[in-house]
């Protein structure tokens, strides 16, 4: 099977999933065509349905990576992916190039799943993940986990996966995001800052209490 | 450099500590201890990286958004959002509720100061003829108004805070 990971590069370092301005648009493998992000945009804000088709396609992993952690259900965040990408088309005309065209879509992402994570509740037992993919036994920490280290928890991939997950869903759904596009998705503060419109202290001081949080929720791995 | 600076300076370099921290952190266990459990941490949580979705998701997706926006195009700048208009909706019914509510109190305040049983519910009695008129309420008037002696040509307006008062003027025959 072909890897297609929520991220552009998993194995790679976090600097490789910042949001690019570049030709190449936002990190995403290009398409046919290799059409710039903002030569797409121009082509969609006048009704080209096939370039907005490019456009959802390069983003998806992003915007369904985001959706997915922050409402751990897989149908919600496939319907809600669905839906950022129509209120992206529908807004395309308001999108003014100041920023890239991947920070807006994860601004309206960000915002659709606080909005739907506040109508759905907390719905305590429905939750529905993918499944984590074998090539997590090559990470390095991973490996680390469940050989020498921890050798007493016996851990297994869903195991950990379980554990990994409530200990994300136990924080609330603004410290989620940040962790979520900081430590899952690699985004640097200053641009995590851009897509949630707070300073960046803002993002520091949420990730800080949110890594607190989940050291101790987490703490047995980390020993 | 102290330990709280090089701390705060690790966490403000987003994991790209300077050299000054990198120094600190060489020469300071309790600090190297502190930032190898957040990398640590960080790399824990970015295991979750390795929860994909299946292949065909995308392809999904793109599809039905292909067959929403097909034959559309995106709104005119001046469109308002969706949830502007579903705001400014809730915010002009809520408007139109405390109107139309304070309409209505406001009607029947009228019709009530309309319909108070200002005359019909007092008759009038002589006490004597050459003093004037004793006013005897019911229990529909006014209790501090039941007994009232009107000189001949003193003037009462009867009625309370909000009703229409009701004039009435002694004339007395000599």
């Amino acid at each position: 099977m072909t890897r297609r990971g929520l991220e552009p590069d998993p194995s790679s370092g976090r600097s490789s999933s910042e949001f690019s301005d570049s030709p190449t648009g936002a990190g995403g493998p290009a398409t046919s065509g290799d059409s710039s992000d903002e030569a797409l945009v121009q082509r969609a804000q006048k009704g080209d349905t096939h370039a907005f088709d490019q456009l959802v396609r390069r983003h998806f992993d992003r915007i369904y990576g985001l959706l997915y952690h922050m409402m751990a259900h897989r149908q919600d965040a496939e319907d809600l992916a669905q839906t950022v990408f129509i209120r992206a088309y529908r807004s395309l005309r308001r999108f003014r190039n100041e920023s890239s065209f991947g920070t807006w879509l994860y601004r309206i992402a960000v915002n659709a799943a606080i909005t739907a994570l506040g109508r759905r509740g907390r719905r305590v037992g429905e939750v529905s993940f993918d499944d984590l993919d074998a090539e997590v036994e090559k990470d390095k920490a991973y490996v680390q986990l469940v050989s020498g280290h921890t050798p007493r928890l016996e851990l297994d991939r869903k195991e950990l996966q379980a554990r990994l997950n409530e200990a994300l869903q136990a924080l609330s759904d603004t410290h989620r995001a940040v962790v979520v596009m900081h430590d899952i998705q690699g985004l640097p503060h200053e641009e995590i800052a851009r897509v949630l419109g707070v300073p960046v202290g803002t993002v520091r001081s949420r990730l800080f209490y949110a890594r607190k949080q989940l050291q101790s929720a987490l703490g047995e791995f980390l020993e | 450099m102290n330990c709280e600076d090089a701390r705060r300076q690790w966490w403000e370099s987003d994991g790209k500590p300077g050299p000054e921290v990198a120094e600190h952190l060489a020469r300071c266990p309790v600090c190297a201890d502190l930032v190898h459990r957040q990398e640590a941490l960080a790399e824990l949580i970015r295991l979750k990286r390795f929860e994909r979705p299946d292949e065909a998701a995308v392809d999904r997706v793109a599809r039905r958004v292909e067959l929403a926006i097909r034959g559309t195009r995106p709104r005119p700048v001046w469109w308002p959002e969706p949830e502007t208009v579903v705001r400014w909706a809730a915010v002009a019914a809520a408007a139109a509720l405390v109107g139309w509510v304070g309409r209505v109190i406001l009607v029947r305040m009228e019709r009530a100061a309309r319909d108070e049983p200002m005359v019909g519910s007092i008759r009038a009695e002589p006490v004597r003829p050459s003093e004037g008129l004793q006013l005897v309420g019911d229990a529909s008037t006014n209790p501090a108004q039941l007994r009232l002696r009107l000189a001949p040509g003193e003037v009462m307006e009867y009625g309370t805070g909000g009703t229409r008062p009701v004039r009435w003027t002694v004339e007395v025959e000599p």
